[in-house]
């Protein structure tokens, strides 16, 4: 659904983005992961057609842009990190303006504004004055102006930033539920906890520069070397002690980091080794509280594949 | 325009029912006090003759009262507001949606234009009927009366467009177009009411019969009025031209160059149609002496070149390229993003040369319209090689200019286009100074392409050693500022080219 070629944006002697070549699948939710100054705003922009290039291409559903960022406009829904909106106007004359603006079909703007104002929920603030709405309500009216024409493709940049924790959950479900209408959606955050919930795949970038990109379980294959383990323990020093030894002492336990009666390890050896350790620490372990596998996270593959600086 | 979004949104918030309802019925009620008042005054005056001249009086003052409030209304509030509307996308972080929306710029601008200004037309047309009586009642001829209000349509929607064009340049040009330029609409505002109080004291309040006197226009008699007002629409039209490109550029859509050429032929047309012939029918020429003139043809055609050199500053001002601008060019990158802005590179460095022919086009056709029609001019009129002179001259002193500024956008500043230009301004002004103490046959006086002009024109017996030194100085200067824009050029690209990775 999105492809970049090459894309590189310079601002004088500054690469902001270096050479990416993005891809990312019909109905996926990625997450853009990297830390401040990246080049995340920059390449969304360049996505949404707010900002030409340097060099490179874009594809967005099989239409090459080139030169004419304009093309993106019909079909991209762009939301920024720090927006205003037309205070003075009601929820629903903000959105019959915007469905207006974006050509949508006259006859059908009635009914096409009550259907994302089901969506977004905010059938009840229909004839509120925009100005008066709380953040996380102006995010959706956002939200609900951008679905109004039907784009492909949605681009998110920092959209739970200034949010308290009930509407950062509110727009999660909202995205969430947005991905699983079949929209092609790219978030981009630099909190990473945000994105772990509903991104099917992540595009990680550091210093203008695509690190890594795809979906998370394929990138968890490739980064994973074994299984993760968990197990924690009683507060008894000397069993933790015996369990970390006995631990280290097995060729197929690596990586052991000991942490406040906590034992966090890869186990190399298969599933049925690892039932058969579990029996055994048991037995031979009182004390023992959980003994889990740890799933990676968006977290973890950021944490693993970037270099952690900043540019 | 109903099924203008863009203007259906500054409707509604512009024009809310009661604010409509308030706004209406304090200005009746102000216009019912005031009468009152203007009739008490009348009842104080002394009149020797009928009553009537009581009614006269009192439609005058009324009149004026009121079209006065209409000419604040259209030409004080309506471009204040217009500018401030695109500058206000910026500062309230809303810009995106005008960039992103799918109206076009001739939409968006007409829908601002109209849309934000309504309430000042809706009073305007509340108070038209009151003032147009108050003009009948003081015998003002009614084709007066529908002149005046055309002009001041004219007026405010011109300026409306001068409005509109700074303040969508300002906020495309500038990333952060700062809090400080939400005053800049009200000084056009300002500077358009009172450009039109000027227009209206010469045209109508004390000089009637300027509405009869006559100018030419290639060399047929035009109502000055008429003419006041085609150049009033000629700055409106180019200035919501210039707006929807600016409006464009926002959006990211490509620009064609040969609007440029358009504008600088208009204006040539319209500036060697004004000062044709140097603008004396065959029966002035006839009663004029030679040495007026001579006198009158040399100030139109320097009024031509300093004109044209205005626009030319702007231009140069306006299609300076940018350190980033370069940094594109020199991407190495053949794919089509990096193609068309090389493409645009080349375009704003052939439109300056070309927008230079144009005018020197328009100088050859003003010379040559001197000679038309009228008799035994030949003996007072500048020599070919003269005008080739000037021409060389003039077209050198903007190739210089243009270098010069260009040099100083290659520094780092935000503004360093603009700085360049107030510095060659500053450069001209100092010349003039030197000039004035120096004498016209010195350096500054013949850096300067207007004075060697004048010289050329009034010392014709002198002219090969004029010529000479003239274009010697010209050519040097324009040489030392070519020679810094390209040091310049040499500079940045090797500190860019040093960082690329």
């Amino acid at each position: 659904m999105i492809a970049t070629f090459g894309l590189t944006k310079y601002y004088e002697t500054i690469s902001a983005v270096k050479n990416v070549d993005l891809f990312i699948g019909h109905s996926e939710i990625c997450g853009l992961i990297g830390p401040n100054g990246a080049g995340k705003t920059t390449l969304l922009k360049m996505l949404a057609g707010l900002l030409l290039p340097t060099s490179g291409r874009i594809e967005i559903a099989g239409e090459e842009v080139g030169a004419e960022p304009k093309k993106l406009h019909s079909f991209v829904g762009y939301l920024p990190d720090n927006f205003g909106l037309y205070d003075e106007l009601t929820v629903w004359q903000f959105l019959d303006y915007f469905a207006n603006a974006q050509k949508v079909e006259r006859q059908s703007i009635p009914s096409r504004i009550e259907k994302v104002l089901d969506l977004t929920r905010l059938v009840s603030k229909r004839n509120a004055l925009v100005g008066t709405l709380s953040r996380g309500m102006r995010q959706r009216v956002l939200v609900a102006k951008t679905l109004l024409s039907h784009p492909k493709v949605l681009l998110f940049d920092e959209p739970a930033s200034g949010l308290d924790p009930l509407a950062r959950r509110e727009l999660c479900e909202l995205i969430k539920m947005l991905g699983s209408m079949g929209q092609t959606i790219i978030v981009s955050s630099h909190i990473l906890s945000e994105l772990a919930d509903f991104c099917t795949s992540v595009a990680i970038m550091e210093q203008g520069r695509l690190v890594r990109s795809g979906r998370i379980n394929d990138i968890v294959e490739t980064l994973a070397t074994g299984i993760n383990v968990i197990i924690e323990i009683m507060e008894d020093l000397a069993e933790f002690d015996r369990l970390a030894a006995r631990l280290r002492e097995l060729p197929v336990v690596q990586s052991l980091a000991l942490s406040n009666y906590r034992l966090g390890f890869t186990f190399l050896g298969t599933r049925s080794d690892l039932a058969q350790l579990h029996r055994d620490v048991v037995l031979n372990h009182p004390g023992i509280v959980s003994f889990y596998e740890k799933q990676l996270t968006v977290e973890d593959v950021f944490m693993a594949v970037s270099s952690h600086q900043t540019s | 325009m109903f099924n203008n979004a863009e203007f259906l949104r500054n409707v509604r918030v512009q024009l809310t029912p009661r604010r409509l309802m308030f706004t209406s019925g304090l200005t009746l009620g102000l216009i019912i006090i005031s009468e009152l008042l203007i009739w008490t005054a009348t009842a104080k005056t002394e009149y020797s003759s009928l009553d009537y001249d009581r009614w006269a009086e009192f439609g005058m003052a009324s009149f004026n009262l009121l079209f006065f409030a209409q000419i604040i209304l259209l030409t004080a509030m309506a471009p204040s507001v217009v500018g401030g509307s695109i500058i206000q996308e910026r500062l309230r972080n809303t810009l995106i949606f005008q960039q992103m929306t799918l109206l076009s710029s001739h939409e968006v601008l007409l829908g601002k234009m109209f849309g934000s200004t309504i309430v000042y037309y809706v009073l305007a047309a509340l108070i038209m009927p009151f003032a147009f009586l108050g003009g009948l009642i003081a015998r003002i001829p009614i084709d007066s009366l529908v002149g005046i209000y055309l002009v001041l349509l004219v007026g405010a929607l011109s300026w409306q467009a001068v409005s509109l064009f700074i303040s969508s340049s300002i906020v495309n040009a500038q990333e952060a177009a700062g809090r400080n330029l939400a005053g800049l609409s009200y000084s056009i505002g300002g500077l358009a009411v009172f450009f039109m109080m000027v227009f209206f004291n010469i045209f109508w309040r004390n000089n009637w019969e300027m509405q009869e006197s006559t100018t030419y226009f290639f060399s047929s008699p035009i109502l000055a009025l008429t003419f006041a007002v085609m150049v009033m629409s000629f700055i409106g039209i180019w200035a919501y031209v210039g707006a929807v490109r600016a409006f464009k550029d926002l959006q990211l859509i490509k620009l064609s160059p040969r609007t440029v050429w358009y504008f600088f032929i208009a204006l040539e047309v319209l500036l060697v149609g004004w000062f044709w012939g140097g603008t004396l029918s065959s029966e002035g020429y006839a009663s004029a002496s030679q040495e007026y003139f001579k006198r009158n043809v040399g100030a139109l055609f320097v009024a031509y070149l300093f004109i044209n050199w205005i626009f030319l500053a702007a231009l140069a001002g306006i299609s300076v390229i940018s350190r980033n601008q370069f940094r594109e060019w020199w991407s190495g990158s053949l794919d089509a993003v990096s193609l068309l802005k090389r493409l645009e590179i080349k375009n704003s460095i052939i439109n300056y040369p070309i927008s230079i022919a144009i005018v020197l086009v328009g100088a050859v056709a003003l010379w040559g319209s001197m000679y038309v029609g009228l008799p035994d001019r030949e003996s007072l009129l500048l020599p070919f090689s003269s005008l080739i002179a000037m021409m060389v001259a003039f077209a050198v002193t903007m190739l210089s200019m243009a270098s010069f500024i260009q040099f100083c956008a290659m520094y780092r500043f935000r503004v360093a286009n603009r700085a360049g230009l107030v510095l060659w301004v500053m450069i001209m002004v100092i010349a003039a100074i030197a000039t004035g103490v120096l004498g016209p046959e010195s350096v500054p006086g013949f850096f300067n392409p207007i004075v060697f002009s004048v010289l050329l024109i009034e010392e014709s017996d002198k002219a090969l050693s004029t010529i000479s030194i003239g274009l010697l100085i010209e050519i040097l200067f324009a040489l030392l500022s070519i020679g810094m824009m390209y040091w310049k050029w040499r500079r940045t690209r090797d500190e860019m080219l040093k960082d690329k990775d």
